[in-house]
């Protein structure tokens, strides 16, 4: 009892973050934000960096290549792209919203900034040193230009002369070696005046697929830093001293425009940096039990843990503009591996099938890169381990209309396709002899000119149209699928009274969000020019006839829960007033569906959440005796029984919600969170039961209590130690994914889509089944022992007393 | 119904009417600081309508919204250390007239009307992690594990104290109970007896 007494003393238990857990259980990946680099310039220990495409500017510690700071430099949404050039201190930035700026280089921080011109600018920027003072020279395009005093952001007359293009320093007297590049090579040649005089040295700098964009050089002296940038965004730092190059650093900074992710579990595979991971084997095991003994006495985290825990995931990311795929681990925060892509039109990530569950989940990916509409190029590669198992190409007639994830029976690649293209055309990846159609048919959907889906049942060379649902006068905007893997622990919700809500659990639900196309019949302005002003009741005379037409306020957001086997519109519901930014989300969770957008009117968010059900069995429903009559099988094409009854709530949230994400465990059993990614680079979690659509609008029954039941309350607070990524900034997330652990309590969640890449492990639900990885295990062998020691020192005691008493 | 030429007409006018808009694009001022009135000298990140239109907050505090329409926005300062009050402006197209400001200090607080040029103060400090608690010697007397474990220590050490005190009759009448109390049957069977009284008749036989 001593024993537990102790240890439950030591224990800690919290939901939110203890600050020195930070940065354990979690990583922030953050790029320079602009991907390739194409303008950098080094001043002192830091390279400035920036894209004129892109919004962002950034500088990086020449020697370690850590991010120092990073800023948006666009003024509006509408930005595209900028100019930077540098002065001895200072960075200036002239956007396309014509606003120029200029930092501080050491620390990020905005000296001065001032109106240069008006929007729709053609940024250009030149640095000029006049009398030993420095100035800035903006341009948006044309003759004129405007100069400022570069410290103090005072104008200045102007200065004669265009601004030209800086070219990239390539030559250093000093060591007299000029740097020019061919393809993915490097070459360093010896040079006296900036000529090519000999070669000295050629380094492969990347792979063939991915050329060398950019060279510049750093520091000139007798030790040579370059940064050499590649067009997919791999920038690296390297040093050449005498002949011989070294690379400092680093980075990819195509992470800022991840358009797809994944996480794939590789628990059972060990291996370290730079080695091939393997699955773990007999000596592994026995080593892995050996460092699980020695860890008791010692408060490190074991490796053998996080195997053991089904911690270690592979975060596989796919950037479309970058054309490649990066899988990144998890625990080690390193990039395993990476696969180039074909320049093509869009790439998509195949993983899973109709069928698989959790446990039956393999780790192979197959990638489809759709090259101007006539091929399919196509590879398939085991998540963990980045070995490619097979690849090939189809040739298309039409374009491409549904992808159809499916298990094959090749022992190569697990991972198959059905590519359905417009001309109802059907392709099989790998190959048809791998990929069997099922006999019974394969019922898919396809999304169709922007506001209509039509569904199709696909048996042999068949293809039947079961429904099609088109939304007149709406743009489909965003669409939201259940996720796959998802386990579901009880079909039922047990009510305050003891009566059940049967859920309504069907795996071929989606939610598509559309957004009212104007025409000039909905125009308010137009139809209020020419409103009729209503006169007062019983003013108007018997023999008006004055057309009345009032201004009303029109729904302009629909969010429709479709099946998408039959192609029903299972429930619609309306909104008015919402903004198109930021963009309307929606996420699905076994029986509810969450869905963030902006109102326009209350300049707020709103969260609307719909909860479906098949129906519900009083508390007296199901006895001994009795049972309610149901079916143990559900069908799409029933209308009858398909429709759910949904319960639905709208609430307020304080910030505008970017992304949506749920947490999810290995059974179910836990309870979710909501996460909601902020525009302010937040990820918070909102507890279910606060956004619960069955929350009262009165005061609550005794029932509603005892189910734990709050009021209605239309903000929802946003709570700061619910907040997993604390005090780091994760910008412009467009996704949030989460995968299971092998303990119940635990959930993993990755969010990504700008320039920052966040991971945590979270527990939604406490972490009941874990021990805090602070958890004082010295403290707890040192109490142990001295509770032996304890217990044999009193015993002998004891007996002592005992024998002296029979004596006496 | 209102017929194509008209519609093209309004459209016109409309485009007439925004460009208009456009040339009375304002510049919205205003200052950050601490609350003991010192400048915010971090850089942070200030938009209007959730980053429709953007800015920076320059080393001393000032900041400039440039371009901005006639209009009502909302302004938010992106800090993830500091906490700001959200501002609605009210932007009229008259150039003279100052902006309209309301100041909500939190979210779902009342408005309050707020002084253009704008003047912004960090009003707390975001608290993400929770504080560790110390050990003190409360929290393990909370503990019902630790109350057991001492309730049953002062037992171990008060109850021979206890027996010393006892009569040698009382002595033998609760050794023969602890006796019973070995097995369970004969316990009952006293128990039972007790409630019926065969016992108290038996005794009275004896006697």
């Amino acid at each position: 009892m001593k024993f537990w007494t102790f240890l439950l003393a030591f224990a800690p238990f919290s939901s939110a973050l203890f600050e020195e857990e930070a940065g354990q259980l979690d990583f922030h990946i953050a790029t320079t934000g602009h991907g390739p680099v194409q303008v950098a310039y080094a001043i002192h220990d830091a390279v400035i960096t920036s894209n004129p495409d892109s919004c962002y500017t950034a500088s990086r510690n020449i020697r370690d290549g850590s991010l120092l700071w990073r800023h948006n430099v666009c003024s509006s949404t509408t930005g595209k792209g900028h100019a930077m050039t540098v002065g001895v201190q200072y960075v200036a930035t002239l956007d396309d919203g014509g606003i120029l700026r200029a930092w501080h280089a050491e620390n990020g921080l905005l000296v001065w900034d001032a109106v240069v011109h008006s929007p729709n600018c053609i940024p250009r920027l030149g640095v000029v040193t006049e009398k030993n003072e420095e100035y800035v020279v903006a341009s948006c395009g044309g003759n004129s230009k405007s100069v400022f005093h570069m410290p103090t952001g005072a104008l200045a007359p102007e200065i004669s002369g265009r601004i030209s293009d800086v070219k990239p320093a390539t030559f250093c007297a000093e060591a007299k070696l000029l740097l020019n590049f061919e393809g993915s090579v490097l070459k360093v040649w010896d040079s006296a005046n900036g000529n090519q005089d000999s070669l000295a040295v050629e380094w492969e700098a990347s792979s063939e697929n991915d050329p060398i964009a950019h060279v510049t050089l750093l520091k000139c002296s007798a030790s040579v830093k370059a940064l050499i940038s590649t067009q997919r965004g791999s920038t690296k730092v390297i040093a050449i001293e005498e002949k011989k190059i070294t690379t400092l650093w680093q980075a990819e900074e195509s992470l800022s425009s991840i358009s797809v992710g994944s996480l794939v579990d590789a628990s059972h595979y060990v291996g370290g940096e730079g080695t091939s991971h393997d699955l773990i084997s007999l000596p592994n095991r026995l080593q892995s039990q050996w460092s699980a003994i020695t860890s008791i006495f010692t408060t490190e985290r074991s490796d053998r843990r996080n195997h053991l825990f089904g911690f270690v995931k592979i975060a596989i990311l796919m950037s479309t503009s970058a054309n490649r795929i990066w899988a990144l681990d998890t625990i080690d925060r390193n990039i395993r591996y990476q696969i180039d892509l074909p320049e093509a039109n869009w790439h998509r990530l195949v993983h899973g099938g109709p069928w698989t569950g959790y446990h039956g989940d393999h780790g192979d990916y197959l990638a489809l890169s759709n090259i101007r509409n006539e091929q399919l190029e196509w590879i398939c590669w085991d998540g963990p381990t980045g070995k490619v198992l097979q690849k090939g190409a189809i040739q298309l007639k039409s374009p491409v209309a549904q992808i159809i994830p499916v298990e094959t029976s090749s022992t190569d690649c697990r991972q198959g396709a059905f590519v359905l293209t417009q001309d109802q055309s059907i392709y099989s990846i790998p190959s048809s002899d791998e990929v069997t159609f099922p006999e019974s048919g394969l019922y898919t959907h396809v999304v169709d000119t922007e506001n209509s889906l039509k569904t199709l049942l696909l048996r042999g060379s068949t293809r039947l149209t079961i429904g099609s649902t088109v939304f007149d006068g709406e743009k489909i905007i965003s669409l939201a699928y259940p996720p796959r893997h998802e386990s579901v622990q009880s079909p039922c919700s047990v009510m305050g009274d003891d009566s059940l809500l049967l859920k309504y659990l069907n795996p071929h639900l989606a939610v598509f969000i559309t957004e009212k196309v104007s025409s000039y019949k909905d125009d308010e302005m137009v139809s209020a020019m020419f409103q009729v002003n209503r006169k007062p009741v019983g003013a108007t005379d018997e023999s008006d006839n004055m057309e009345v037409s009032a201004v009303s306020t029109k729904p302009n957001l629909f969010i429709n829960v479709v099946d998408t086997v039959s192609g029903q519109v299972l429930y619609r519901i309306s909104h008015v007033n919402a903004a198109g930014f930021p963009k309307p989300q929606a996420v699905i969770s076994e029986n509810w569906i969450y869905y963030t957008f902006g109102n326009s009117k209350t300049r707020r968010s709103e969260l609307g959440v719909l909860s479906l059900y098949e129906g519900m069995i009083g508390s007296k429903g199901v006895t001994a005796f009795t049972s309610p009559e149901h079916s143990s099988t559900f069908s799409s094409l029933d209308a009858r029984d398909s429709k759910p009854v949904v319960l639905s709530k709208l609430y307020s949230l304080a910030k505008p919600v970017s992304a949506l994400g749920v947490t999810t465990s290995r059974s179910g059993i836990s309870s979710r969170r909501l996460l909601l990614a902020t525009v302010d680079g937040q990820i918070t979690g909102v507890d279910r039961k606060l956004v619960d659509p069955r929350r009262p609008l009165g005061q609550l029954k005794d029932s509603e209590k005892k189910e734990g039941l709050r009021p209605y309350t239309e903000l929802i607070p946003i709570v700061p130690y619910m907040t997993i990524n604390y005090n780091q900034t994760v910008e412009s997330v467009h996704t949030v994914i989460s995968a299971p652990t092998d303990l119940e309590s635990q959930s993993l969640v990755l969010a990504f889509g700008g320039p920052d890449i966040f991971f945590a492990r979270t527990s939604p639900a406490r972490g009941f089944d874990l021990l805090p990885d602070s958890f004082n295990r010295p403290l707890l062998s040192l109490v142990v022992a001295a509770l032996l020691v304890t217990v044999l020192v009193v015993d002998r005691m004891a007996a002592k007393k005992l024998k002296k008493q029979t004596w006496l | 119904m209102i017929s194509s030429s008209k519609v093209s007409f309004i459209r016109i006018l409309l485009i007439l009417c925004l460009s208009s808009a456009v040339a009375a694009a304002k510049t919205l001022e205003g200052r950050l600081h601490f609350t003991d009135g010192l400048a915010f000298n971090l850089t942070s990140r200030i938009v209007l309508n959730h980053g429709e239109i953007a800015t920076y907050s320059r080393a001393d505090g000032s900041f400039a919204l440039y371009n901005v329409p006639p209009g009502i926005h909302q302004l938010d300062v992106f800090s993830s250390v500091y906490h700001f009050p959200q501002i609605k402006i009210q932007l009229l197209e008259d150039e003279s007239a100052d902006p309209k400001c309301l100041e909500y200090l939190y979210p779902g607080a009342k408005k309050q009307f707020a002084k253009y040029p704008l003047v912004l103060t960090a009003m707390a400090k975001y608290e993400y992690f929770e504080p560790r608690r110390g050990f003190s010697i409360f929290s393990l007397l909370k503990n019902p594990m630790f109350l057991m474990m001492g309730v049953s220590v002062i037992l171990m050490f008060w109850m021979p104290k206890m027996m010393e005190g006892l009569d040698p009759e009382e002595r033998e009448q609760m050794k023969k109970q602890m006796e019973l109390q070995k097995d369970p049957s004969k316990m009952l069977g006293q128990l039972f007896s007790g409630m019926t009284g065969t016992e108290e008749i038996q005794s009275k036989k004896k006697m």
